[in-house]
């Protein structure tokens, strides 16, 4: 394992070499230049010439990357050209958790949601359950992270009341099914029936609760985990961002669990489990969901390491200072390659480490692979 | 059994869910602000705004008058003397919450926190440093004249080259060194050094020699005459920096975290660059108490942004800047309380007069009228801002304070006459018509170019539009190369500062960037540099655009405005120069 881990450690260096090179050389083909946003509209081409010379910008871009690679070796990210005295290494410490925060509740969201659906869907092939379920998918799957944030902040932040009273309705619904299902299962024995009204009365209990203390969410910014503000207020900042990059995953997670899934409950030993009369929620968790989810895990891993770089349009939206927010308007939109290069390569290490990890979790999942090796 | 068991687990899921989710929350009701039912259009504020008194009328005695000791030059005219430095109502904040905080959305963000570093004005980090630095003096808003601030009082000799500047006695900062003369040479000359980004090197450049009297008195020398000097004393070039701080920690730290380093009511808390500055009150600021303990400045990209957390009370202050957004901004009654800096000739189109010896074919002064008469600034606001904005063809706004309906009579536009000069050329030189136009790709700069290709096509040219770059591409083309012949751009003329920005036309200007020379126009600017009220800022402004009118250096098609509103419970806050607002005596009412 130590090896494995090893060989993968090495060839992450002619990767990141690789990556930043490739960075460095697009970083000067893209427009944008750190001179012009310094010396803005008032400037002149005197100004343009005086910066230029005061900042060693004139060196062509190999120079440039060699200068930047000697530093980075020794573990200095540089300056911002367009602030100075601003540390590099400063503003990834500052920006990276934010992403790393919406991206992992990004996915935990979407894993929480799509993981129970898919999997019910796959068991309910067919079913007004699957049919809903997988219309519901396609439709969120159409509709671009943008547009989703902005319907977000629409209906969650000016119109509250229609999420408020949607869950109202929806829960006090569900509790009514509830307790229809319990006249239609009265031969089932008291013990049942008497579940059913209970969870009836929880459900509405709870959606009435959560209706009463619905909570306000902000429009834009950010309220750290370390904040003096307390945990809850960084929940609730980072709420409506974490939904909109969960969206598009819980989709796609979902059905792509259905199809392995599906596929694996056609599997002999599901229904000898089936036969023997297993809980359809024990087979689904305990038999089936294991080894319908190598897709899942590669798919999750790649959108994870996606989502830390590829968030700018949320943190855009609603006004997040991360990665992304650092990199395209930071670093990209003014020029200023030490903030691109230096944060491509935290991301790109951080994507590669991350699919490494992956590869190695695939012997834990199936066993035939561990003793392969 | 099995399926109770599942039933259960998935109850108990979602009651964690719920309160998990409740648990974010706070426990009102979820209530969101939200616009009145009936919203009342309001009529743009004449006096450009609508901010309160900065002063009393307490003011304490005049400075020494001049008449040195020392043998030093006694400068000549009306001095300008401080008025008190506090409200009286706000002398012990009683009518306003203890302790409490100010967000303000911002229009961009600053590059740094030192004063020769930040570019300037309100739209980019003057706000922010005025209130941790404060400033020499200020704008008063509703005499509309410069007026001494951490100054006590400042006057001019007769021929204007010569300033004199007396500092309030007794102000320290907060490590105990008192603002004295040589702490604003210093802070004066720090705007030569190498690594400075501010413009006001520019007009700091322009002291030759500064004069120490003694502790509190000083004399700038000028190399030229200049009636409007204080501007300079209120710009980030009056924002006096300790030199003790800057010294200890160097610049670059000084940039970042310069605490106890200015005069100003406010102390940086916390600097994180692109995410916020937070400023917490000084409980010995010069001027009395500060009422509102922390402000938070925060940059929400674009105004529509800006404007919905403003209407979500997720801030406080705003700064609007799009025509739209500021006209739905008053539609919803929410421009009571605020302020409005206007900049005139904001929207300009930018036209190549023969800058570095380039021979564009618009050095001939027929096709720059001709594209002045073609512009027509009601069809480019309908275009690029939806009918919302401010068109007008003069070099001030109806709404400035220089404005004369007959001074500043605005360019018709004359499409028919447009012609008959683009064909002139044509037939006269052989030219073709052909013109290039550069933009750049903002959504509403597009729409701009659309409508200014359409005009200008109408006349007679075939135009190359280029507006596939960004804005720092524009400034690259324009400034860097100058290699355009006509350019989407904006002059700036405040009503607080006209001098500052025209003086671009002058022939031998260094950032002439169009390559405009006028004798006419150098003798016009001559005036307004040497005017000291605004009679004369007028007269000199009208002169200008007469000459303007004969030479045709651009085509003024829109005055911007800078559109500040804050809560009504907020109060307090002054407007100064450069669209920016001072907080010193800004306090939240109580109920």
């Amino acid at each position: 394992m130590l090896r494995a881990i090893g060989l993968k450690l090495v060839r992450l260096v002619p990767v990141l070499i690789i990556v930043s090179l490739a960075t460095s050389l697009l970083i000067e083909l893209v427009p944008g230049d750190p001179i012009l946003a310094i010396i803005g509209m008032e400037g002149d081409a005197g100004d343009y010439e005086r910066i230029e010379r005061e900042l060693g910008l004139d060196q062509n871009v190999f120079s440039r990357y060699v200068d930047w690679l000697a530093n980075i070796v020794q573990g200095d990210f540089g300056e911002q050209i367009t602030r100075p005295g601003v540390k590099v290494a400063d503003r990834l410490r500052q920006t990276f958790p934010v992403t790393m925060q919406i991206a992992l509740m990004g996915m935990v969201l979407a894993l929480l949601i799509s993981v129970p659906a898919g999997a019910w869907a796959a068991y309910r092939a067919g079913t007004r359950f699957d049919r809903l379920s997988s219309g519901t998918a396609f439709g969120i799957i159409s509709i671009p992270s943008f547009l989703a944030g902005l319907l977000l902040v629409f209906m969650f932040v000016f119109h509250s009341a229609i999420p408020r009273y949607g869950v109202l309705g929806l829960g006090l619904l569900w509790s009514l099914w509830l307790l229809g299902s319990t006249w239609r299962g009265r031969r089932d024995g008291a013990e049942r029936a008497l579940i059913r009204v209970a969870a009836a009365v929880v459900v509405a209990g709870l959606t009435v609760w959560l209706a009463n203390k619905w909570p306000s969410f902000p429009r834009q910014g950010f309220v750290r985990w370390t904040s003096d503000d307390g945990r809850l207020e960084n929940l609730r900042s980072a709420f409506l961002p974490a939904i909109t990059v969960a969206l598009t995953e819980i989709a796609v997670f979902m059905r792509l669990l259905r199809g392995d899934m599906q596929a694996t409950l056609q599997e002999d030993y599901i229904l000898s489990a089936r036969a023997k009369g297993m809980p359809p929620v024990r087979i689904l968790a305990r038999d089936a969901l294991r080894p319908s989810s190598f897709s899942l895990i590669t798919l999750a891993g790649v959108a994870f390491g996606r989502l830390i770089g590829g968030t700018v349009i949320v943190e855009a939206i609603f006004r997040l200072p991360g990665m992304g927010d650092l990199i395209v308007n930071d670093g990209v939109n003014t020029g200023d390659f030490p903030v691109v290069q230096s944060g491509v390569l935290i991301l790109a290490t951080f994507y590669v480490v991350l699919n490494g990890a992956i590869d190695i979790s695939y012997s834990y999942l199936d066993p035939r692979l561990r003793r392969a090796r | 059994m099995h399926m109770n068991s599942w039933l259960l687990k998935l109850l108990a899921l979602l009651m964690a869910f719920g309160l998990a989710a409740a648990a974010c929350g706070n426990d009102d009701d979820g209530g969101v602000a939200t616009a009145p039912d009936e919203p009342a259009p309001a009529e743009p504020a004449e006096d450009g705004g609508d901010s309160p008194a900065p002063a009393g009328d307490d003011a304490p005695p005049p400075a020494d008058d001049g008449d040195d000791e020392d043998g030093a030059p006694a400068p000549a005219g009306d001095e300008n003397i401080a008025p008190a430095p506090q409200d009286e109502m706000m002398d012990n904040c009683e009518a306003t919450v203890a302790g409490t905080e100010i967000t303000m959305g911002m229009f961009s963000e600053t590059a740094g926190l030192d004063p020769t570093v930040s570019s300037g004005s309100g739209t980019t980090g003057m706000i922010e440093l005025a209130s941790m630095f404060d400033v020499l003096a200020i704008y008063d808003q509703v005499n509309k004249e410069y007026v001494p601030h951490l100054a006590e009082s400042f006057s001019a000799n007769d021929d204007l080259t010569q300033w004199r500047l007396t500092l309030r006695p007794g102000i320290t900062f907060p490590d105990g060194t008192p603002l004295d003369t040589s702490v604003v040479q210093y802070t004066m000359e720090r705007f030569l050094r190498e690594g400075g980004r501010n413009q006001g090197r520019a007009y700091v450049a322009w002291i030759e020699e500064y004069e120490i009297i003694d502790d509190l008195n000083m004399v700038f020398h000028l190399d030229r005459p200049w009636g409007t000097f204080p501007y300079a004393l209120s710009d980030e070039t009056g924002m006096v920096v300790n030199p003790t701080v800057v010294e200890a920690i160097g610049d670059e730290e000084f940039n970042l975290n310069p605490v106890d380093a200015g005069l100003g009511p406010y102390n940086i808390a916390r600097y994180a660059p692109g995410e916020e500055i937070v400023v917490t009150a000084k409980d010995d600021y010069w001027g009395g108490p500060v009422c509102v303990e922390t402000i938070r400045f925060i940059r929400i990209p674009g105004s529509p942004g800006t404007y919905e957390a403003y209407q979500n009370d997720e801030i406080q202050v705003a700064f609007l800047r799009e025509p739209r957004i500021i006209a739905e901004a008053r539609a919803n009654g929410d421009d009571t309380n605020g302020h409005v800096f206007l900049q005139n000739a904001g929207g300009v189109v930018f036209i190549n007069n023969g800058v570095r010896g380039s021979t564009p074919p618009t050095t001939d002064v027929r096709l720059r009228e001709a594209v002045a008469l073609a512009v027509d600034p009601r069809v480019m606001d309908e275009r690029a801002n939806e009918g919302t904005g401010q068109p007008g063809s003069s070099l001030l706004s109806p709404n400035s304070i220089y404005w004369d309906d007959e001074l500043f009579a605005p360019v018709e536009p004359n499409i028919e006459r447009a012609r008959e000069l683009v064909q002139e050329v044509k037939d006269e030189t052989g030219w073709d018509g052909s013109i290039r136009l550069a933009c750049h790709n903002a959504p509403s700069r597009i729409d701009w170019a659309i409508a200014a290709e359409a005009l200008l096509e109408a006349a007679g040219f075939e135009v190359e539009v280029d507006n596939d770059g960004t804005v720092l591409d524009l400034i690259g083309t324009v400034l860097v190369n100058a290699d355009f012949d006509l350019a989407c751009w904006g002059f700036n003329v405040s009503d607080e500062t006209p001098f500052i920005p025209v003086l671009q036309f002058r022939s031998d200007a260094g950032n002439n960037r169009i390559g405009y020379a006028d004798p006419n126009m150098d003798a016009a600017l001559d005036k307004l540099q040497v005017a000291t009220d605004n009679d004369e800022i007028q007269a000199a402004l009208a002169e200008i655009w007469v000459v303007w009118r004969q030479s045709w250096p651009s085509a003024i098609y829109e005055t911007i405005e800078e559109f500040f509103i804050w809560k009504p419970e907020v109060g307090g806050i002054v407007g100064t120069q450069a669209s920016a607002l001072l907080f010193h005596d800004a306090y939240i009412e109580q109920g």
